[in-house]
């Protein structure tokens, strides 16, 4: 995808990954609906169609924009309680913001090149640092988005809810108490995850669900393009899930969802042959699947597109 | 309320900033730093001064002065130095821009030749951080050498992590003891979570369990909570510095890096500079000598420069074979080899120089030499410490580690730690300190046996342990290894010094 030029924001990258994370949400309502995924279209080329509309803006840009399905917006330069105010009058009767961020450390870690010096393998000297540059590695070839910190974090959350606006939030896998707020798991999944560009989703106050907490349709994976971000997999992969990521690995190129399910299982049963062991597809294949790369996606490991990636998704308005 | 004064910081003795180190760091470096012996030194953020009394009291011809804004720590650190005798500390409360403002000259005219501020940079604000460099710019006379200490870039990214997350949540909480444990059920949450996870999880997981294993190790077994969680991730101000970062603050001050302290295995190695190192290898903590931008350039620490200096092989022979570090690592020297040379004087002094016959011989001994200080297996210094290091009749520790140990003792606590002439510190059972403070220079093996039994008897018997309940003969036998164990390990000083 767009190579990360020194300073500039891959506009496109964070918008495919708004996409991707609203349908997953499933908060996009409206024109385009709340199962459609599909390619986007510029809010300057009209409103009409079954496509979300979307529209890039930072803080100033936000006033300028109007009947967005989908507005997506970074804390650079800082947003303040106009700009959440202007982002709430942009987007439509359904629409979303969806603010792209990074997590500091994350963001600290790229920014100083870890992952391109020389290390010991992770499985030579498994110390956290030796870890981190493993990760390093693989999220340098991701979008990045600035960096909030958590008490930003919740700053920009307050921001939002006295424009209107409610931040909404899935479970945090992992976790043994899930934590009640949205905001809370926000702060949790940017920081704990180590995020490159992970979408804060903003929905008008009134559509927001009971505490913001919303469920991840991880099913709707298969219908995106995916692609994997490590080359590490199993070489005769004991599962299904594992088989999945293992063809990623091997792939050179985004796939289709379900061509990836086709694939895996046809990899898994290889596998499974050689070891002496007959597996046949089942129903719950597919919702396996789909929650291993979810998973994969917020740990870093695979970038998901709800739109085709090899088409723009809008250009970037000017100023 | 200062923080500091609010909820008093465990300073103990660091081995890394006491004179003897830094000028053998010096040395290496091809510097010549004042003799550790009559030196006059600074720290600056000295808390209770322990760092500089425990170094004073085996240094008295040396001269020590520390400040910090803890009028509370001063007051216990004055204290202590009067109820040892310790009378070449001078520690006061102060501000460090009013010390700026004040100036150092009238402490020490001639300049301080070592400028200590460990712990501090990192956890100060901007212009604090501009203050505390004029200090040590100003407070260095020629030829001195600083000590800086910061958390490092890009090693320190993950602790940050874990500081936004134990800040985050304990964001609404006011007393320091639920701050702190709050934070810690975070982090080992975050080690748990991410147990044997791929990607940034799993980074953070293992950074999670060895932030915990690190506070463990700073934290003493008597503190109420670990107060250094609350000083060091809760803190208000934290700020990690890259190098260059640091070498830019530093230039501004007037000021430059000699080396990197203490010495690690790479460095005996190639070397590719100290950024590439830390990106190399990810260290959270960055520790530095520094020097005045004006003065005798540094060179690279070069292991042939070994060679002029003396070592200290601190080493006890193991049962199947080798020898023990003090650290408990096992070193199995072999042949001819410098380390092999060095164990037929241990425990003991030797001077490099001594350990082989011509100049080729000697340089090749000073790197192998050099190869196992940086591995910390041996000590090199500049030169000898004025403590006794063979048996006396009337064995006499320190004044300062008496009264150390009298206070645990006296407190009935488990165990306490006492600091040796080396500035190396180790914690030691009741039952030894019991011993310990028996070593006054007053009295024989014998008597001092006496009076720890006679102690011994008063406490009880978790205490006490091998003091109690044996024969004469086991007891005696036990105090004997102590005072063997606390001769060996650089405890005893000449003569009483109070």
């Amino acid at each position: 995808m767009s190579a990360r030029s020194e300073g500039a924001l891959d506009w496109n990258a964070l918008a495919h990954r708004a996409l991707a994370t609203a349908s997953l949400y499933d908060v996009l309502r409206g024109a385009a609906g709340a199962s459609r995924a599909g390619a986007a279209r510029s809010s300057r080329a009209g409103a009409a169609g079954a496509s979300p509309t979307l529209a890039y803006a930072r803080a100033s840009e936000l006033a300028s924009v109007r009947d967005a399905d989908l507005v997506v917006t970074v804390d650079a330069p800082a947003l303040d309680a106009a700009s959440f105010v202007a982002a709430r009058e942009a987007i439509a009767p359904g629409g979303i913001v969806a603010l792209l961020i990074a997590s500091t450390s994350a963001a600290g870690l790229l920014a100083a090149g870890v992952g391109h010096a020389a290390h010991a393998s992770a499985a030579d000297r498994p110390d956290a640092f030796a870890l981190a540059a493993a990760w390093a590695r693989v999220a340098a070839r991701a979008p990045l988005a600035p960096a909030a910190s958590a008490s930003r974090i919740r700053e920009l959350a307050s921001l939002a809810s006295a424009s209107g606006l409610t931040l909404v939030e899935p479970d945090i896998p992992h976790v043994r108490a899930q934590p009640k707020a949205a905001v809370d798991r926000a702060v949790l999944a940017t920081v704990a995850f180590g995020a490159t560009a992970r979408a804060l989703l903003f929905v008008p106050e009134g559509r927001a669900p009971k505490g913001g907490v919303v469920r991840l349709r991880e099913e709707r994976v298969l219908d995106f393009w995916i692609e994997g971000r490590s080359t590490a997999a199993a070489a005769r992969p004991s599962s299904l899930p594992e088989a999945a990521l293992a063809e990623l690995a091997a792939c050179a190129r985004p796939i289709r969802g379900k061509d990836l399910l086709r694939e895996a299982r046809a990899r898994y049963a290889d596998a499974a042959r050689q070891a002496g062991v007959q597996v046949t597809a089942s129903s719950t294949d597919g919702p396996l699947v789909a929650r291993e790369l979810v998973t994969a996606w917020r740990d870093g490991a695979v970038e998901l597109w709800a739109a085709d990636p090899a088409t723009p998704l809008a250009a970037r308005p000017p100023g | 309320m200062f923080a500091y004064d609010d909820v008093p910081y465990d300073t103990e003795a660091n081995a890394e900033t006491h004179p003897s180190t830094i000028a053998t760091l010096a040395r290496l470096s091809g510097l010549r730093p004042a003799a550790p012996r009559t030196a006059r030194v600074l720290e600056i953020g000295c808390g209770n001064g322990e760092n500089l009394i425990a170094a004073a009291t085996y240094l008295p011809r040396a001269r020590f002065v520390g400040f910090d804004l803890a009028a509370s720590a001063i007051a216990a650190g004055v204290a202590a130095a009067t109820a040892s005798g310790t009378s070449n500390v001078e520690l006061f409360a102060a501000d460090v821009s009013d010390v700026r403002a004040a100036g150092t000259k009238e402490r020490a005219p001639g300049g301080f030749d070592y400028v200590v501020a460990h712990g501090m940079y990192s956890w100060v604000p901007r212009d604090v951080r501009a203050d505390l460099l004029a200090v040590m710019r100003d407070a260095l006379g020629p030829g001195g050498v600083g000590f800086v200490s910061v958390n490092a870039l890009p090693g320190w990214e993950l602790r940050r992590a874990l500081r936004e997350l134990a800040r985050d949540a304990t964001r609404d909480l006011e007393d320091p003891a639920a701050r702190v444990a709050e934070a810690l059920r975070i982090i080992e949450e975050l080690a748990r979570a991410g147990e044997g996870a791929s990607g940034f999880r799993g980074a953070l997981a293992a950074a999670a369990r060895e932030y915990v294993a690190h506070v463990a190790r700073a934290t003493p077994p008597e503190a109420p909570f670990a107060r250094y969680v609350f000083h060091d991730l809760l803190a208000d101000v934290n700020e990690p510095f890259s190098v260059a970062g640091l070498g830019e603050d530093l230039a501004r001050a007037g000021l430059r890096i000699v080396c990197e302290a203490p010495l690690f295995p790479s460095r005996a190695g190639a070397f590719d500079g100290l950024a590439a190192d830390l990106a190399r290898t990810g260290a959270p903590f960055l520790q530095v000598l520094v020097q005045r931008d004006d003065g005798e350039l540094a060179a690279a620490p070069d292991a042939s420069a070994a060679a002029e200096l003396d070592l200290w092989a601190d080493l006890t022979p193991a049962p199947g074979g080798g020898f023990r570090t003090t650290t408990g690592a096992l070193v199995r020297p072999v042949g001819e080899t410098g380390l092999a040379r060095a164990t037929r004087h241990a425990p003991g002094f030797v001077a490099v120089r001594d350990l082989a016959d011509d100049d080729d011989a000697r340089r090749e001994l000073a790197r192998q030499l050099f190869a196992a200080a940086c591995e910390g297996v041996l000590t090199l210094v500049t030169e000898r410490p004025g403590c006794a290091t063979t048996p006396r009749e009337r064995p006499c520790v320190a004044a300062h580690v008496r009264v150390r140990a009298g206070a645990a003792v006296e407190r009935g606590a488990p165990s306490g730690v006492v600091t040796n002439a080396l500035h190396r510190s180790f914690r030691v059972p009741w039952s030894e300190l019991a011993v310990v403070l028996a070593m006054d220079g007053a009295r024989t093996v014998p008597e001092i046996a006496a009076e720890a039994t006679r102690r011994a008897a008063e406490a009880p018997s978790s205490l006490a342990g091998p003091l109690t309940g044996a024969s004469t003969r086991d007891v005696q036998r036990f105090v004997d290894a102590v005072v063997d164990r606390f001769t060996r390990h650089l405890f005893l000083v000449e003569e009483d010094a109070t």
